[in-house]
């Protein structure tokens, strides 16, 4: 029971870590998308 | 459906008009505020105002991630089932997507459910894994999600790729209940000393609401994250019509 | 049109067909009437076989829709089945099998009243005979182009397709080739080929349809064409068809004549005859036999080349001896001894599976079973069921084996009938499941080497319960609340819930393949 609270905030950290990290990684690739489309437009523009 | 509708207006029409980068910036949407914000609620729920568990101590505040995760990641797998009926009986592309972005965002919540499994079950158990029954099921689900997307990263044609996962989608599913049991028979031959605590009927009612709003705030994620990955399922297909 | 279609009267309205993003064709609408003499011509990659295979029922369109006598080949039924032939690009023949067995199993799935008879037949207008006995994957270019076009005449079809029939033919066969088409249009057949020479749309077809550009291009009778001097011929094809294409056939000027048949090959009266009747059909075999044909095609194919066996076999042998020097020495048999057990003929039924579906896409063979009028889902039983002919025939020497290394002096009670049924449940679970995604897997990037990775997690009910009821029926030790009955129940279960689920899903992984 010593390393409760180490296993606590390692449990939040790594749930925290796997949810902000996927959303970040469909916020670049959204990104890079809409950058790839815009350029792409311009192009035919 | 709200997952659906909305997205198609906010993107992909100020891209056209001029190619500066300020086009490129998308406005925060509602939804992330309110996510936001269910995200503090949610915190203060979870450490402040639900009590300390007697036996547990503050491990057991694990619990308020762990099983709203668990529940959303059946919702994800699911929707997956649902949609690749929707897919294979009306061949539309839509319920495709909307299959392999579910499957997607329940693998991550399922990998949550692992990880975080594995640090109470260290902190309460002294081991990272054992195999508990639910533990276990959730792992063989995990892999057989990570079949399905293995199927679609190898299959390259979209319409024979759409056929496959909606297949494995639809099997996958069928089988859980079949896994639950199997699993749960499995270990009552080999007893373990651990009896599971924590969402028994005995728990105190501050922590069936903590628990219900961790219940809300994740599936209020799973929604935006399901909007966000359908807006790049649809700008990806945007992109290749473009270059085609 | 209001007059009521002819029997194989075929139209194509709107038809559009994409493949990823790529639109191969889009709004084609074409009226073949019974009887037609098409030649298809356009550059490579225009849509040709795109078109042909839409029309076979190989491919569904994307948009629109191909009738056939004003049915909607979506929804084609044995009888529908029946009037088409296909000579597709490849063989769709097993190059296990000998002419004669590929012929045989064809006109038995397609309900042919004697088959023995009509193979004589077709062997003989078609100058089989020396080739019929020898494996199909042994025949050269030609010999085998001649076989697949008796497996595609094998039961009379009123619409002939070919997808470029003379590849490989020399001039003598491609000469045959044209007597025959043009008898076979001369009967009324409607026939439909691609062609990558002009002088080949010259001789028969009585229409030519070049397509390009996604649509039709050209669309006109071929006298319209043959009075034409050579130059403005060209100006019709030009940008339409690939350089290659126009320029191939005749160079010289002047109008063009109807090239001269060649006397020398001429097939007699009485032989071309026989060729262009139509054998007597019977009923087409319903779902199970249709089943038990393509099981029976399966073992046969097995026996020729025994490979399933000796892999899957071999396989499970090796793991168990390989096993019980870790095992046996350290005296720790039962659950362990089991486990082992289990997971050899996993892999068994993994490698065994994984190489029959493989089998069924080399040379696209696969599509042979799909254009007969037999059941989609006897496509899945006749598999499963080969698969666990299989597998018995190989459990048969490893469970005894099983028992005879591993489970050593210690055993008390050995229950057989419980141990035969924990196998046969077991087994039969992990082929349906084997059997569904090996489709999936072949048709993958990755090819065989996936099914594992996709079939194992499923199956892990089943190990479980498999390793439970043999540890118990060797005579391990009963403890445990769950009783025998629930595992023996939860085995029966998965079997028949993954069973159906198999059968309703099978289709759509073999399908537009």
């Amino acid at each position: 029971m010593i390393s409760n609270n180490i296993n606590l905030f390692v449990g939040y950290g790594l749930a925290g870590v796997l949810y902000i990290g996927y959303t970040v990684s469909l916020h670049v690739r959204r990104r890079n998308l809409q950058a790839a489309i815009a350029s792409q437009t311009d192009l035919q523009n | 459906m709200s997952i659906e509708s909305k997205p198609a207006a906010r993107t992909g029409a100020p891209v056209v008009t001029d190619g500066t980068a300020a086009a490129h910036k998308t406005r925060v949407s509602p939804l992330a505020i309110v996510v936001l914000v269910m995200l503090a609620v949610f915190a203060y729920f979870a450490f402040v105002f639900a009590p300390e568990d007697e036996l547990q101590g503050a491990m057991q505040r694990i619990f308020y991630i762990h099983v709203p995760s668990a529940w959303i990641c059946f919702v994800g797998f699911g929707v997956t089932f649902l949609s690749s009926i929707a897919y294979l009986s009306s061949r539309k592309e839509k319920w495709d997507t909307i299959a392999a972005s579910s499957a997607e965002i329940g693998t991550l919540f399922t990998t949550v459910v692992l990880a975080t499994g594995m640090m109470w079950g260290h902190a309460i158990w002294g081991v990272y894994w054992t195999w508990e029954p639910r533990l276990t099921s959730f792992l063989v689900l995990w892999l057989m999600y990570l079949g399905y997307l293995a199927v679609r990263a190898y299959v390259p044609d979209p319409a024979r790729r759409a056929r496959f996962s909606a297949v494995i989608g639809i099997i996958a599913f069928i089988d859980v209940p079949i896994i639950y049991l199997s699993v749960n028979w499995w270990r009552t031959l080999h007893p373990q000393q651990v009896i599971i605590t924590g969402d028994g009927p005995h728990m105190p009612g501050a922590m069936v609401i903590a628990l219900m709003v961790g219940l809300t705030t994740f599936s209020l994620v799973y929604v935006y994250l399901m909007r966000l990955r359908l807006d790049v399922a649809r700008l990806a297909t945007q992109l290749e019509e473009i270059e085609s | 049109m209001v007059t009521v279609p002819r029997p194989s009267d075929l139209s194509l309205v709107d038809v559009g067909k994409t493949f990823g993003r790529h639109k191969v064709l889009r709004h084609v609408d074409l009226e073949i009437p019974a009887g037609s003499f098409v030649a298809l011509m356009g550059a490579n990659g225009a849509g040709k076989t795109t078109l042909l295979r839409l029309v076979a029922g190989l491919a569904t369109p994307t948009t629109g829709a191909v009738t056939l006598a004003g049915v909607d080949l979506r929804k084609a039924g044995p009888g529908l089945r029946r009037m088409l032939g296909f000579v597709s690009h490849d063989g769709l023949l097993y190059g296990d099998l000998t002419g004669r067995q590929n012929l045989m199993f064809h006109a038995r799935l397609f309900g042919v009243a004697d088959p023995e008879a009509r193979i004589e037949e077709l062997a003989d207008v078609l100058d089989l005979r020396r080739v019929l006995d020898r494996p199909a994957g042994v025949l050269s270019r030609g010999n085998k182009q001649r076989l697949t076009l008796a497996r595609a005449l094998m039961h009379g079809p009123d619409v002939l397709l070919l997808d470029e029939p003379f590849t490989g033919l020399d001039e003598e066969s491609s000469a045959r080739l044209v007597q025959l088409l043009t008898a076979l249009h001369a009967e009324g057949r409607t026939i439909i080929m691609t062609v990558h020479e002009m002088s080949r749309a010259l001789e028969g077809p009585t229409r030519l349809i070049v397509i390009g550009e996604g649509g039709i291009a050209v669309d006109e009778p071929i006298e319209a064409l043959a009075d034409l001097e050579v130059d403005e011929r060209e100006d019709v094809l030009v940008g339409v068809v690939s350089d290659h294409v126009s320029r191939a056939g005749h160079g010289g000027r002047g109008p063009i004549s109807r090239p001269d048949l060649p006397e020398r090959p001429s097939l007699d009266e009485p032989h071309l005859a026989a060729l262009t009747a139509r054998p007597a059909l019977v009923v087409p075999p319903g779902r199970f036999r249709s089943a038990g044909m393509i099981t029976a095609k399966d073992m046969r194919v097995e026996l020729r080349s025994r490979d399933v066996l000796m892999s899957s076999g071999l396989f499970a042998v090796t793991v168990l001896i390989t096993a019980s020097f870790t095992t046996v020495q350290s005296g720790n048999t039962g659950s362990m001894a089991t486990g082992i057990l289990w997971i050899s003929l996993l892999f068994a039924v993994l490698l065994g599976v994984g190489r029959s579906m493989a089998r069924e896409s080399q040379d696209r063979a696969i599509e042979g079973l799909l254009l007969s009028p037999a059941p989609r889902e006897s496509i899945f039983l006749g598999k499963l069921a080969a698969g666990l002919v299989t597998m018995g025939l190989i459990e048969v020497f490893i469970v005894p084996m099983f028992l005879v290394l591993m489970t050593g002096e210690s055993q008390g009670s050995l229950d057989v009938g419980g141990l035969i049924l924990a196998v046969v449940l077991a087994t039969i679970g992990i082929t349906i499941v084997a059997t569904l995604f090996s489709g999936i897997a072949v048709g993958s990037r990755m090819g065989e080497s996936l099914l594992p990775l996709i079939v194992m997690p499923v199956v892990i009910p089943l190990m479980i319960a498999a390793v439970e009821t043999t540890r118990q029926a060797l005579g391990g030790d009963t403890a445990g609340s769950v009783n025998m009955f629930q595992w023996y129940a939860l085995l029966a279960g998965f079997d028949l819930v993954v069973g159906l689920a198999a059968i309703a899903t099978f289709s759509f992984v073999v399908e537009d393949s």
